[in-house]
């Protein structure tokens, strides 16, 4: 720990720490643009004055690492006109489109102009002129005028993915980003340049123009995308809609990325993907409707001992309390001993990186929990091929599926779907409305999707991670536990005796 | 050997009429005039390489070298002024990584050509400094960075190279001393700022030439992440003078703290311009009159831009009273900077002047900080209002701020360099200004210019 002082206070902060980090945690803000944490040190907009005792001229906080006796002053008139004017420089030929531009409400120059800005500017000259709107492939959007040239990009394409894609061109006022004769990007982390972007100069197409920002809420998450569990910020309106996500800081796992594979993954969660309600042969009824007629059938074949004609088909996309709550309910309840899955064990043992960074050649999100939880509880698997056989030779007569949502799953599914005997009673529990088209004769018990699902996954590295999300998109998909706990209340609620239909 | 002026017709070096003036004290260019001076045998017949045999063959410890040139009190001839001694002396003595010396010589600034008249007449000189340089800090590598525009230049450095070569002055072994060292020519791509320091260092690397943050310091961390040296031209010129005659001899020629000769490029409404070298501390009347032959058709001295355009300036008062010698004309407000001396006599709108300057370092801004990227943009589009007589009374103040805000708030000084001029012409010469306010058709703060809020 080093001894520095603030302003005059004294505060004890990890020694090499940069200062506007350390700043930062002290809930001192020292204004920045291209300085980040995850980045090399730029030292180019030169917002982060500030001022040392001895010391006639500003220094830069971001080219300062805290060590013992560090003292400076953030907030003296002289720092404060200098951040003001800093800021003036980087407005004057800035077009302040703000009420077009996609990163109003979450803009550097808004944030800082409200905070140190000189509010009436002196600017009186024409303004520079530069491309807008330039294409950059299939991702992004860059609009030079906008730019501040701060630089976040550029380094991040040059020390975090490696691709060397994007530079600065020109010189002096005529700068700007771009990359080697006009080509479009091919970086796949591409993405996170727009989320380091403190203004709108990199707007990405997904999200561009689609919702304002001060309209949606974050609640954080993991990515379903690979093995790699990258922390994500889903970033949602209402609770109706989710509009993008964003990666979280986790020093662990991901730093402050994610691929650009992992962005769209939120998609399958909105409506148009999405099985609204509960359907039997193509006709809705209500979620607990459904569970009661599914009930019906499982009771059945309970009260006559035929459970060996019972099977459940899981994969390792669900998290460790589902799978936990489906072996508990069907298997120790119910007493269903058929179970198949995904092979997760190839999947672990096959899983290594794909680029370097980031993305994992498995794609299932909770293979390690899966294997976890599964060998904890004894459950006996048995694979795609097997279930197949049985299938064919007519032995199963009551299927339980538990489909992903994500198109890696879908295989699987048709295979099963192929190898189904018509007779053959099935449920689907997916949220996934794909998936409930290929089994649209069966029973379909809409689900959550992952980004409205509490609990736990475990990435590649085996490290726990929770998602806490706190909104649901629709009142007829239930989490799996739900479903599960309905459908065993319903077996212990006394019935009247009901004949196999 | 590469053919670097092969694409280039009708090469040649500079006009500039080398002619020895009454009032000159010649160290680096005694032997300017003597034909063939660029090439090795006529300039070993003159005692070249006397010093660097001096150092080798006694194999000189390194500390002895660095205090020999410490004890000359020579200051960087580039235009910071730094003394040399102690910048060979900051390169760490026990270190794994390589060292290097880079040689300056993007010589670009407006109004400075001094360095190109050793390039083109006196590359050994500088070589042989080089060399001497180079085993006090114990560089195996030096390179020479010159200016793209420099064609002529190069082809006579690089062929001074090679003859070195063939003369076992560079290669293995230099003189049986058992110091190895070689000697790289690179040629700049034309940009001002590649003549920074740090900025020269980047565009060697191979990125763009932006000048770097320090902490760290070249010294320390330079080229490829080593202890590297960056020394003018002229300062390595020096090198093999103050070893031949001894750090007294030439701490004896000058001021105190100004020690040695200067060269200096005249240009402007002076009856001789061309390059001189002179003691320091010489009245600048005596070398306007004596030198430079007084001013061209008698006319009368307005102001004087002393070290190169990025020098405040100073008016003929200030001018007529100082010495040539980094502290008077510090005193006055300026700096000696490079010794590119702009005479400006009364013909001359100053206004113009400035905004012609402003325009050049609008153009060489690198763009990385944005002070100086917005900024020298900003003063060029203010300062072209006033030309076009559309400037407000107001946008005195704002230059006035505007410069303020960009002084000493960058990575480099390239802000300062148009800032402190734009401050000095406001605060020396205010009438000019005011002729452009006095015809201004803009009367109200509107029109004629594009408003914008924000």
């Amino acid at each position: 720990m080093a001894k520095v002082k603030i302003n005059g206070k004294d505060f004890e902060v990890p020694t090499g720490q940069n200062l506007v980090d350390a700043a930062e945690n002290l809930g001192i803000d020292i204004p920045h643009y291209c300085y980040h944490p995850g980045l090399s040190i730029a030292g180019q907009c030169r917002m982060c004055y500030v001022e040392q005792p001895g010391n006639s001229k500003l220094q830069i906080a971001c080219n300062m690492k805290c060590s013992d006796g560090l003292e400076v002053i953030t907030d003296s008139p002289k720092v404060k006109d200098a951040v003001k004017w800093s800021l003036e420089f980087h407005l004057i030929n800035h077009p302040i489109d703000c009420p077009i531009c996609d990163q109003a409400g979450e803009c550097g120059l808004q944030d800082y102009y409200m905070e140190v800005g000189k509010y009436s500017s002196e600017m009186r000259e024409h303004k520079q002129i530069k491309q807008k709107a330039v294409d950059l492939g299939e991702k992004i959007v860059l609009d030079k005028e906008r730019c501040i040239l701060c630089g976040r990009c550029v380094r991040f394409t040059q020390e975090v993915s490696k691709t060397s894609e994007l530079g600065i061109y020109n010189r002096g006022d005529r700068s700007v980003i771009g990359t080697v004769n006009d080509e479009v990007m091919k970086d796949n982390y591409q993405v996170n340049t727009v989320d380091i972007c403190p203004v709108g100069a990199l707007t990405s197409k997904d999200f561009r123009f689609e919702q304002r920002v001060w309209f949606l809420k974050e609640v954080s998450s993991v990515c379903n995308g690979c093995s790699a569990g990258c922390n994500i910020d889903t970033h949602h309106k209402s609770g109706k809609h989710i509009y993008r996500l964003k990666p979280r800081y986790n020093p662990e796992v991901n730093e402050y990325w994610m691929c650009d594979d992992g962005r769209p993954t939120y998609k399958t969660a909105n409506y148009d993907h999405r099985l609204t309600a509960a359907k039997l042969g193509g006709v809705e009824l209500p979620t607990n409707e459904a569970v009661t007629t599914w009930m019906n059938d499982l009771r059945t074949l309970i009260a006559t001992e035929r459970t060996d004609e019972i099977a459940a088909w899981i994969h390792p996309d669900l998290t460790s309390e589902e799978i936990t709550s489906i072996v508990k309910t069907l298997r120790d309840e119910f007493g269903i001993s058929q179970f198949y899955s995904e092979d997760a064990d190839k999947s672990a043992r096959d899983d290594k990186t794909v680029d370097q960074l980031l993305k994992r050649a498995d794609l299932w999100c909770n293979t390690q929990g899966f294997l976890k939880v599964t060998s904890a509880l004894k459950l006996k698997l048995g694979s795609l091929n097997q279930l197949e056989e049985r299938l064919a030779q007519a032995k199963i007569n009551h299927l339980v599926i538990f489909g992903s949502e994500k198109n890696v799953g879908v295989q699987s599914l048709k295979r099963i779907r192929a190898a189904l005997p018509a007779d053959c009673f099935t449920v689907l529990i997916s949220p996934r409305l794909q998936n409930a088209e290929l089994f649209s004769h069966s029973l379909a018990i809409p689900s959550i999707s992952h980004y409205e699902k509490n609990g736990t996954i475990m990435n590649w590295k085996k490290i726990e991670q929770k998602l806490g999300s706190d909104f649901r998109m629709f009142k007829s998909a239930w989490s799996v536990e739900e479903i599960l706990t309905s459908l065993s209340q319903e077996y212990q609620r006394p019935q009247k005796e009901v004949s196999r239909a | 050997m590469i053919k670097h002026t092969q694409h280039y017709k009708n090469i040649r070096p500079m006009y500039v009429d080398l002619t020895p003036q009454p009032g000159e004290k010649r160290l680096l260019m005694e032997h300017v005039q003597v034909p063939n001076i660029h090439t090795l045998p006529v300039y070993e017949s003159k005692g070249g390489y006397q010093a660097l045999k001096k150092v080798l063959e006694s194999k000189m410890d390194r500390e002895t070298l660095i205090k020999e040139v410490q004890g000359s009190a020579v200051r960087g001839r580039g235009g910071a002024g730094f003394p040399t001694g102690n910048k060979w002396n900051f390169v760490p003595k026990n270190t794994d990584k390589p060292h290097y010396l880079l040689c300056n010589a993007d010589e670009s600034e407006p109004g400075t050509f001094k360095d190109r008249v050793i390039l083109e007449h006196l590359p050994h000189m500088m070589i042989e400094g080089m060399i001497i340089g180079s085993y006090a800090i114990q560089a195996a590598r030096s390179y020479v960075y010159i200016r793209g525009e420099y064609t002529y230049a190069t082809e006579i450095v690089d062929r001074a190279i090679q003859e070195a070569y063939k003369a076992g002055y560079l290669g293995k072994n230099i003189l049986g001393s058992g110091f190895d060292h070689e000697m790289v020519v690179h040629r700049g791509a034309g940009a001002y700022i590649c003549g920074e320091e740090t900025g020269l260092i980047s565009s060697l690397e191979g990125k763009k030439g932006w000048p770097k943050l320090k902490p760290p310091f070249p010294a320390v961390e330079g080229y490829l992440r080593c202890p590297t040296v960056v020394n003018n031209v002229e300062t390595l010129a020096c090198v093999p003078w103050i070893i031949n005659h001894g750090a007294e001899a030439y701490a004896k020629i000058g001021t105190p703290k100004s020690t040695g000769t200067k060269m200096w490029s005249v240009s402007g409404d002076v009856t001789r311009p061309g390059v001189y070298e002179v003691e320091n501390g010489i009245p600048f009347k005596d070398f306007l009159e004596k030198v430079c032959g007084g001013m061209k058709g008698g006319r009368k001295l307005k102001a004087l831009i002393p070290g190169g355009s990025s020098a405040p300036i100073m008016t003929a008062e200030e001018a007529m009273s100082c010495t040539l010698d980094y502290e008077s004309i510090a005193s006055k407000g300026s700096m000696l900077g490079s010794g590119g001396m702009v005479v400006l006599d009364d013909s001359r709108d100053l206004v113009q002047v400035l905004k012609n300057l402003a325009e050049f370092y609008r153009e060489e801004s690198c763009g990385q900080c944005t002070p100086c990227r917005e900024g020298t943009g900003w003063l060029e589009k203010i300062l072209h209002s006033f030309t076009e007589r559309q400037a407000r009374r107001e946008d005195l103040q704002l230059l006035k701020t505007t410069s303020q805000n960009m002084i000493g708030r960058t990575i480099c000084v390239l802000a300062d360099s148009i800032a402190m001029p734009v401050l000095s012409y406001l605060e020396k010469f205010p009438g000019e200004f005011e002729n452009y306010l006095q015809g201004s058709s803009n009367t109200s703060s509107m029109s004629g210019r594009v408003k914008h809020n924000g």
